[in-house]
């Protein structure tokens, strides 16, 4: 299968717990392995303060994923971003033009 | 005198260059908030290639970088009405 190489950023209320954040992180997990996606990397970068006040919050805990994926895998994942309201900031992106073979990802992660 | 010394540093102009082709290892980022926010001005706005002196190419990537960086509360659209 032909993927492509995408990032997902998303800033997460910062009054969670921690636990609450690695639920929240697994759950986006789950949801991109299960539309044919494959994770690369969960960069956490931790609270951040807002250059300006999202949904009235003026701290941030960001988080990137960094995966292959279908369009659907990124349509799902942004799908259930919008629904979850521990989420105030979103924003995703292709990192490649290249499109990549499923089979040889797999390689390059052993 | 002092006239011809006026007009002589009227036409000294310091060379402009491109500083990401210049240092091959700055990364043009949205992540790279240190680096973008030297080609913000203090209100917010991006700084023109005709004053930085960025080349097409890295300037395109640039405006992509802050633009991705703003919209993710990197950095500030304006600075109007902050306290």
């Amino acid at each position: 299968m032909k993927l492509r190489e995408y990032e997902t950023v998303i800033v997460l209320d910062p009054e969670l717990s921690e636990a609450e954040i690695e639920k929240v992180l697994s759950k986006f997990e789950e949801i991109i392995k299960k539309h044919n996606g494959i994770i690369k990397e969960i960069e956490k970068w931790g609270i951040k303060t807002l250059a300006f006040k999202v949904k009235h919050k003026r701290k941030g805990y960001y988080a990137v994923f960094h995966y292959y994926g279908r369009p659907e895998t990124i349509e799902e994942v942004e799908r259930n971003i919008k629904i979850d309201d521990r989420i105030i900031r979103f924003l995703s992106f292709k990192t490649s033009k290249k499109e990549i073979d499923s089979s040889q990802i797999e390689v390059k992660a052993a | 005198m002092t006239t011809n010394n006026a007009t002589k540093r009227k036409f000294y102009v310091r060379r402009k260059f491109c500083r990401f082709c210049a240092d091959p290892s700055l990364k043009i980022s949205y992540k790279n908030v240190d680096v973008l926010r030297q080609f913000i001005t203090d209100r917010g706005k991006i700084i023109p290639r005709r004053i930085s002196g960025n080349c097409a190419r890295h300037q395109r990537q640039l405006t992509l970088a802050i633009k991705r960086a703003r919209h993710l509360a990197l950095l500030p659209y304006t600075t109007i009405g902050h306290r």
